[in-house]
């Protein structure tokens, strides 16, 4: 069930079933490797119960693929070692050697065995918590809820050991464990279902899972004080791998770090999910198969950490052969790179009317003036669009269209921000867009700024979020990527976040205070308790031998807009990215986590990069991302192509925004006339996509434009609704531009009006079928104001008119 | 229903023999029993193990349900009932479990019934499918009789929690909540005196008789089987079983002039029975969660239970009928605000007044009549729960919850989950003293009056005795009869 | 078609082949983790198709309703008398006298109570834990279970919305909700009162003067010219703005959906059964929404004090706020605002027409008339209210609220008819029966009737499993 929702929850990665996938483990007789390579290179098993499990790779042509399914293992001791499977058990203190042999090639691995008769009780912390987990107890929906489920309630993925301590042994009148037989346990009795259970059947006598929990039960139910903690886990054999058939699948070994610089398998407790089951699916000993073509990640939960392996699965296409094509940039060429490993071949490059109209609408909001639409289509040089792309960045309607963008993330509200408040944060934030202000700079002024926000409108970005919590989150999900609210009451569900990280990242907004709800002023005292320990957590970015500092926002942001912090270039470099693409490299784009990669992790490595290189260049980037084939490339799909959907290999249609629709209305009927160079905040008004303040009428709101509530691009919604068909169809907004409207376009002949409209609402001409239709439309009516009234209805109406292609 | 069920079951059971007669001649299945096979006692407990955790009182996924024998009957989701009589092949449950397709073999993803289980359901089937029990409606959970216990462990390998004591009226013997037992023992030395054995797995509540000849124990198996019943304290004999049903029961207590009793536990219902006939006198199912402790008013008028849901109960003792809620566990605002679940209950031993408490920071002490007039007059609720009314709060100091509650005329004993004892002085509601005390879970307290001692049990199992009036402690020791042998 | 077919409902199976498609599974068997998932599925099936929700908010009083307490003492008895109905062990008082005729095909539930601390004085609190079904002020906003109900199970009939709202103008209307679900699933409230023979529904007409014919020729124009940016080329968004372009162009022009609102369409007799005044037209439009097959109807209908009676205009002078919140002479025979009185003023007294009067006439109306039509079959019909009052009068001689006991009212759906389930004390202040069941409960009911699997959750945006009346079970005698 959960790997279903997963999916649903992140559309990032895309798969196409597959036939190939029907029989994963054919036996294909397949080419010797020319290396093999074992993961770990040596093993220690330190008590009976420790195990290992070794990991086998081959290098074919370059490439590593899994072997460790078809290898044979050797134990030289079996006194000392058994090997099942390629998991390592100890039999008796000693030392022995596992030999891996696949064809003629083989490797020796040393492995010494030592506490073997030493007691090894289960641990509570260390072995029982991981494997509620792991067999779903402590989930969301199920006992980890926060009432519990049915009287039994246990921490979310067991992040409070001492909430599961009591409910395990002490709540419900110690109903739930039975230490004289251990087997007469709720505990077991209930997911085995021997006793009628509201989660089902969760548990088998056979599962390595029952035998552990009777014997931590058997031995007590005790819960040591750990005297270490665990500080990470590592997944072999690393971060991604690709499968291709006839290696399809993989296996995954976890091993857990401890503060006192051992480490253990953890292989066989850790909780293992795809985010993708149609790519690959996984099962409970990290044993990973490839189902489909496509990209998947593998998360791997033990404790407090989660961190994931990233399946690509790849197979021949039936047709598909590249085609080679000029590549300027790094945009295009990592692009390009990932659709040909896919096999996708990307559609071709759109029209110049199709270029017109996509970067018009992405960079300033508003269709283009037809008379330079006209003379860009007449243009015949080959740099036309790079200079349309320049010519478009450096007018005031890119930087108010994308102020506008800013704000609603900000919150900018009268409401919160009152008596022109809102308008001086807006305005400075439309200032920096017409001025460039390098983003490490723009993040720095807002996130330090204090005083009257009547006087300083950046600090209106923190009088706009009034309580600690609130400015924790949406700093996190604005400059961080991070949704963070979850980990305010618990570790984050999807995440490595934990509540000492949700509060160590308060503590740097806990002095932060609204003074008369419109000034900024720093306190002398103030902390951020974890709610478990009631301890006052550090602020992040401080160092641990650092004084007080007297704005812990500095060291904060000292952190955060540094060279070389992975969150903060590349955040922002998807945000521009997704603003273009109408889907980020990662989707969404406040939701940066190792279960949700990005779909061309190379891409957005190298665009961060670039953005850091050129000093935080917001222009820069818009300009080569702009520039590149990638961006101009047609909305029309082919076989090849058409089940991507994030990979970029043709343009998504998208529908306008609810202030770009207004606009495009008002300027197709030709009721606003175009914006003026250098237009004052005044006459910008008249757009909705040049206001500093959201309408909210009747017709934006049901286009989906945000009240500003949340920081989260998610509150503009984009999903067509049957309100916006009605408002279309019947609504005021359309119906009084297309009246109005006629007039202007009544006064044309009818050849003439009819190609301006066509260059208004489409910039292109139109088709002579097209052209008939209308001309004879407008012929053959007795009433032409209404006849012209009905036409622009209609053109405006139009899907292509709707969206952006 | 059930008329129409007979007549099936006629009808069918014509059809029986002359199945029992062909397959007979087939070979296929052994020569015609000579017993039947029992519905409750063979087939019911193999249901209700294997299949109605999914097909019974909580899921019915499929639409079926196999935990009353009427359920069986009835056409599920596949539009055939589970059980055809006379036709092993027409019944969906046999197809079910006897089917070779992983896809379709229940229980679902578990191991398969075992040959012989099969054979026996099949066989039960094709011998008309009878039901040998009174209600074919209720569950027959609650039709398989009190259980047979078995024999207490010899000794035991690590200590059980002591979630009741009770100390004898005459002899001033302790006795302990065991496993499978009821532990006796010598609360000065702590010497093991004597077991009383084959009783209930976990025992939650043990209480005397008025005239201490009787011990009234309750408890059960978690989950699965609850039990109310008497024991004969001079024989130890199991003499009689108040009640039972499917959840554990965690509370039981004499009414004051012990002719009556009243249970309550994990199936969230009150009951009370009569002694001397073992009728039911009435049940009240009223609290949404479970009742976690009861008691009859010293002028046995009232009936009160205390709730994990938040509330307690106050009930007419003679019919049941709900007298008041009181609600002061769950105030949303005002000075004594806090939502907790309440865990002890007692009223004084004379007069009305109650003393309450759970999780939050006081003892609660009040009077069933004027609960009831202060939840029957005032019309603002909001404004209502922010009157103290006519509650008083002992503030007990404690960091964690209270499990349980003593009281005598002018004193009240508190024990919390944090492992802390207080005494309370009731006139004034100060604090006399704090007990020294081991620091686990107390989950019962017992006021030892004659003898003026305060026993309390703990998670650990230890026993603690303290003097109730130097505080001081007179003795601890592990109610663990393996403990003992072994130090001997 | 395979054996687990023959567990499915239609529609289940549609779902089920459309799962099988999209995966991929068909072709290669089934494995046992898609099996436990479509096992899941398999219920047994809900007998409600619809659902007509009579919110008759403000707290009515049950005890001068539909739980007569004969026996309480005389200073806080009803003067209402207490009257047998063709049902055994069902009285009510004659306040009902016409409803009785109907109770054959009634359950009537008496032992409702609801015991979430912090919602008891609230209305709005109330009125939004009886229309989400869950109480209000936890981490998330419950949805309008109707919003739910619209957004699982669509509409039998595209040119209506999924969830009205009839004509939800109560002080409380406000808090009707589309919670986390996206705004496309917000309850169409009509607003304006139905007896007022100039009554429309705003939306649902074409603007400014054009008329059908034009806007049909203006749609061809459309379609004509809608050649630019083939649906093949943008997917799913592109498609599914085309074919709500199609459902709204049906909405406006559809003679259905006029005709669904159009209450002239009915016999004057039918009318007058249900009473031509606010409420009882309010009813007889839900009805005839019900039968044009929207989804969930929730009437709220709350008496203007510029109403109708009889189909003539009449003003309910002092009725303010009409609702059943009746603090103050709530056994006034016109309206409730005395001296020195406090919250319930705005009313008129219980037992007065703009009150039980027109209650009692356009619920007898609506359930005989939709057994007549055979409605009652698959619809699904819940008289709520957000809390009872208590069986004291106090001194201003009115009822203050009480969440201890009040009653709802249940037909059609195979809720069994001529059933008491529960009782109350002599008073009527507590219940008295083993049995009790929460607003949480009643949601439950609604949701699994429907057929809904409250096992598997929703989620919100941000994914969090949101499980349906999650605290509630359904309440098993209306099975």
């Amino acid at each position: 069930m959960k790997r279903w929702r997963l999916a649903l929850l992140i559309p990032a990665l895309w798969s196409i079933p597959s036939p190939a996938a029907a029989a994963p483990t054919r036996p294909v007789a397949a080419p010797q490797p020319s290396e093999l390579r074992v993961v770990p290179a040596e093993v220690r098993l330190t008590s009976r119960r420790d195990y290992r499990q070794v990991v086998v790779s081959g290098l074919f042509g370059g490439e590593e693929r899994d072997l460790t399914q078809r290898a044979r293992f050797v134990s030289s001791d079996p006194k000392v070692i058994r090997v099942v499977g390629g998991r390592v058990e100890p039999a008796g203190d000693g030392s022995a050697t596992l030999a891996v042999r696949v064809g003629t090639l083989t490797r020796r691995v040393p492995v010494r065995v030592t506490g073997y008769s030493t007691p090894d009780p289960v641990r509570f912390h260390f072995e029982t918590i991981p494997l509620l987990t792991r067999q779903g107890c402590s989930s969301g929906s199920c006992h980890g809820s926060p009432r519990g489920r049915a009287g039994f309630s246990l921490s979310l993925y067991g992040y409070d050991p001492e909430i599961d301590r009591v409910s395990l042994t002490r709540d419900g009148y110690n109903r739930r464990i039975n230490v004289l037989e251990p087997s007469e346990s709720l505990l077991l009795k209930k997911p085995l279902l021997e006793v009628s259970h509201g989660g089902g059947k969760r548990l088998r006598k056979s599962d390595p899972a029952y035998r552990l929990l009777h014997e931590w039960i058997a031995e007590g139910a005790t819960v040591e004080k750990p005297a270490v903690t665990s500080t990470g886990i590592e997944i072999a054999p690393g971060p991604s791998r690709v499968l291709k058939a006839p290696y399809l699948t993989q296996q995954l070994c976890v091993v857990a770090r401890f503060s006192d610089g051992s480490s253990r398998d953890v292989t066989g407790v850790a909780t293992f999910e795809s985010t993708q089951p149609a790519v690959a699916v996984v099962d409970g000993a990290g044993l990973v198969t490839a189902r489909g073509r496509g990209q998947a990640a593998i998360s791997v939960r033990y404790l407090d950490f989660l961190s994931s392996a990233h399946i690509t699965m790849i197979e021949d296409v039936p047709g598909f052969a590249w085609k080679p094509e000029p590549e300027p940039g790094f945009i295009d060429r990592l692009v390009n790179t990932k659709l040909r490993q896919l096999q996708v071949l990307p559609s071709e490059i759109c029209t110049d009317s199709e270029f017109i109209r996509r970067v018009s609408l992405d960079l300033t909001g508003l269709l283009p003036q037809p008379d330079r639409t006209r003379r860009f289509l007449a243009d015949a040089s080959p740099d036309k669009r790079a200079r349309l792309v320049d010519e478009l960045l450096e007018t005031d309607a890119h930087a108010r269209f994308w102020a506008l963008k800013r704000a609603d993330l900000f919150r900018v509200t009268s409401g919160r921000l009152p008596n022109g408040r809102a308008d001086k944060l807006s305005e400075w934030i439309y200032e920096a867009n017409r001025t460039n202000l390098p983003y490490d700079r723009f993040a720095r002024t807002l996130l330090t700024a204090s005083g009257e926000s009547a006087d300083t409108p950046t600090a209106g970005y923190f009088v706009a979020i009034p309580t600690m919590e609130e400015r924790t989150e949406m700093t996190a999900q604005i400059f961080m990527g991070s949704r963070l609210e979850c980990a305010r009451c618990h570790n984050h569900p999807f995440e490595s976040w934990t509540m000492r990280d949700y509060y160590s990242l308060a503590a740097v907004f806990a002095r932060v205070q609204v003074a008369n709800k419109t000034a900024i002023r720093l306190a002398d005292s103030g902390d951020a308790l974890l709610p478990t320990t009631r301890e006052a957590m550090k602020p992040w970015g401080a160092k641990p031998s650092d004084a007080e500092p007297p704005d812990r926002r500095t060291a904060f942001v000292d952190w955060l807009a540094r060279a070389g912090n992975p969150v903060f270039a590349r955040v922002e470099v998807n945000r521009m990215w997704s603003e273009l693409f109408g889907r980020g490299i990662v989707d969404p784009v406040d939701d940066f986590r190792s279960t949700n990669p990005p779909s061309n992790a190379a891409l957005l490595d190298a665009l961060g990069l670039e953005f850091e290189r050129s000093g935080f260049d917001r222009r820069h980037m818009l300009r080569l991302i702009c520039r590149s084939r990638a961006y101009q490339r047609s909305s029309i799909t082919h076989r090849l192509n058409v089940a991507d959907e994030s990979l970029f290999s043709h343009a998504k249609v998208r529908l306008l925004t609810a202030e770009q629709l207004q606009d495009a209305i008002g300027l197709t009927s030709r009721r606003l006339p175009p914006p003026a160079p250098g237009s004052t905040s005044a006459d910008a008004r008249r757009y909705a996509t040049q206001r500093s303040a959201p309408e909210n009428s009747a017709f934006t709101l049901a286009f989906g434009q945000p009240k500003r509530e949340t920081a989260c691009t998610c509150e503009r919604s984009t999903e067509p609704t049957l309100l916006q068909a009605l408002e279309l169809l019947n609504g005021g907004t359309a119906f009084t531009a297309a009246t109005l409207g006629a007039d202007t376009y009544a006064a044309m002949t009818n050849d003439t009006l009819v190609r301006e409209l066509y260059l208004s609402a489409f910039c292109r001409d139109p088709s002579a079928a097209e052209l008939k239709t209308a001309l004879q439309h407008l012929s053959a009516s007795t009433d032409r104001k209404a006849a012209v009234v009905d036409l622009l209805w209609s053109i405006m109406n139009t899907r292509e008119f709707l969206f952006q292609h | 229903m059930s008329p129409v069920v007979t007549r099936a079951a006629a009808v069918l059971a014509i059809g029986t023999v002359l199945a029992l007669g062909a397959s007979a001649r087939s070979g296929a299945a052994p020569a015609v029993q000579p017993t039947p096979v029992g519905f409750l006692k063979e087939v019911a407990p193999l249901l209700l193990k294997r299949c109605a955790g999914c097909h019974g009182e909580r899921a019915n996924l499929g639409g079926y349900r196999l935990h009353a024998f009427q359920d069986l009957m009835r056409k599920g989701g596949g539009g055939r009932p589970a059980v055809t009589p006379g036709k092993p092949e027409a019944s969906e449950l046999l197809r079910r479990i006897e089917t070779r397709d992983p896809a379709l073999r229940m229980p679902k993803q578990d191991e398969p019934l075992s040959v012989s289980q099969t054979a026996l359901i099949r066989r039960w089937i094709l011998e008309g499918a009878r039901f040998d029990g009174g209600d074919p409606t209720a569950p027959y959970r609650a039709q398989l009789g009190p259980r047979e216990h078995p024999a207490a462990p010899l000794s035991y390998r690590a200590a059980v929690p002591a979630l009741a004591t009770a100390v004898a009226p005459d002899s001033g013997d302790l006795a302990v909540s065991g496993y499978h037992e009821v532990t006796v023992w010598d609360a000065q030395s702590g010497l093991l005196k004597r077991r009383i054995g084959r009783l209930p797995q976990r025992i939650q509540s043990l209480a005397f008789s008025p005239d201490g000849r009787t011990l009234l124990v309750a408890g059960g198996t978690p989950g699965e089987y609850g039990e109310a019943a008497l024991v004969d304290w001079s024989s130890g004999r199991r003499t009689r079983v108040l009640e039972f049903g499917s959840e554990i029961l965690l509370s039981a207590a004499y009414s004051p002039d012990g002719r009556r009793v009243a249970t309550g536990g994990a199936d969230n219902t009150v009951r009370v029975t009569e002694v001397e006939t073992g009728k039911r006198l009435w049940q009240n199912r009223v609290h949404a969660d479970w009742v976690t402790s009861l008691g009859f008013s010293a002028d046995g008028e009232f009936v009160a239970s205390a709730g994990k849901d938040l509330t307690v109960k106050i009930y007419r003792a003679t019919d049941g009928a709900l007298f008041a809620t009181y609600l002061g566990h769950n105030r949303q605002i005002g000075q004594f605000k806090g939502q907790h679940p309440v865990y002890a209950l007692r009223f004084s031993p004379e007069g009305r007044q109650a003393y309450s408490a759970g999780g939050g920071r006081w003892v609660q002490v009040w009077n069933p009549i004027k609960t009831r007039d202060e939840a029957g007059d005032a019309g603002d609720m909001e404004e209502r729960f922010a009157k103290q009314g006519h509650a008083r709060y002992i503030e007990h100091g404690f960091k964690k919850d209270v499990y349980a509650l003593a009281v005598s005329r002018a004193t009240l004993f508190a024990a919390s989950s944090g492992g802390e004892v207080k005494q309370f002085n009731l006139t004034d509601l100060k604090e006399v003293r704090s007990f020294p005390c081991e620091p686990d879970w107390i989950y019962s307290l017992t006021l030892d009056e004659p003898r003026r001692r305060l026993i309390a049990g703990s998670y650990t199992g230890l026993i603690q005795v303290w003097d109730v009036e130097s505080g001081k402690r007179l003795s601890e020791f592990s109610a663990r009869p393996g403990a003992n042998l072994a130090a001997r | 078609m395979d054996i687990l077919d023959r567990f499915l409902s239609p529609r289940q199976q549609d779902g089920r082949r459309r799962f099988l498609r999209r995966t991929g599974f068909g072709v290669l068997g089934w494995s046992a983790a898609e099996l436990v998932l479509l096992e899941q599925q398999v219920r047994a099936a809900g007998v409600a198709r619809r659902v007509l929700v009579l919110f008759e908010q403000g707290g009515v009083s049950h005890i001068d309703t539909w739980d007569p307490k004969p026996d309480a003492p005389t200073e806080h008895r009803s003067p209402f008398k207490t009257m047998s109905t063709p049902v055994d062990g069902l009285q009510v008082t004659e306040l009902l006298k016409q409803s009785s005729a109907v109770t054959r095909h009634l359950t009537v539930v008496r032992c409702m109570t609801q015991p979430t601390p912090g919602i008891g004085n609230s209305h709005p609190k109330g009125s939004q834990y009886v229309l989400s079904g869950e109480a209000p002020g936890g981490p998330i906003e419950m949805p309008d279970i109707g919003s739910v109900v619209a957004s699982l199970q669509g509409s039998d009939a595209p040119h209506l919305p999924g969830h009205v709202m009839l004509p939800g103008n109560s002080e409380q209307a406000g808090v009707s909700t589309p919670g986390f679900l996206s705004a496309a699933n917000t309850a169409f409230r009509t607003g304006g009162s139905p007896a007022d023979p100039k009554w429309t529904v705003p939306n649902l007409g074409l603007v400014g003067g054009i008329g059908a014919e034009r806007f049909t020729e203006r749609r061809k124009l459309l379609a004509s010219l809608d050649t630019g940016l083939l649906p093949a080329r943008g997917g799913k968004p592109v498609k599914a703005l085309g074919s709500l372009m199609d459902q709204a162009s049906d909405m406006l022009t559809n003679p259905l959906t006029r005709k669904a609102f159009d209450l002239s369409s009915e016999s004057s007799k039918v009318r007058e059964r249900y009473g031509l005044g606010h409420r009882g037209q309010c009813y007889l439009l839900a009805r005839k929404l019900i039968e044009s097959g929207v989804r969930f109807v929730t009437v709220d209908p709350r008496e203007p004090l510029n109403s109708y009676r009889d189909g003539k205009p009449v003003r309910f002078d002092g009725g303010g706020n009409m609702n059943w919140d009746h603090h103050d002479a709530i056994y006034s025979t016109s309206h409730t605002n005395i001296k020195g009185g406090g919250a319930g003023g705005g009313r008129w007294g219980i037992g007065t027409w703009p009150m039980m009067g027109s209650l009692d006439q356009a619920f007898s109306a609506l359930i005989s008339d939709m057994s007549d039509r055979g409605l009652l079959k698959d619809t699904l019909v819940c008289l709520v209210t957000e809390f009872g009052r208590t069986p004291k009068v106090n001194e201003r001689q009115g009822r203050d609220h009480w969440t201890p006991a009040f009653t709802f009212v249940f037909a059609g759906a195979g809720v069994p008819g001529g059933q008491v389930v529960g009782s109350t004390d002599k008073e009527g202040g507590y219940i008295t029966s083993s049995a009790a069941y929460t607003i949480d409960d009643y949601a439950a009911t609604v949701y699994e009737k429907l057929g809904i699997d409250r096992s598997k959750p929703l989620h919100t945006p941000v994914n969090r499993p949101i499980y349906l009346a999650a605290h509630g079970r359904p309440i098993p005698e209306l099975f």
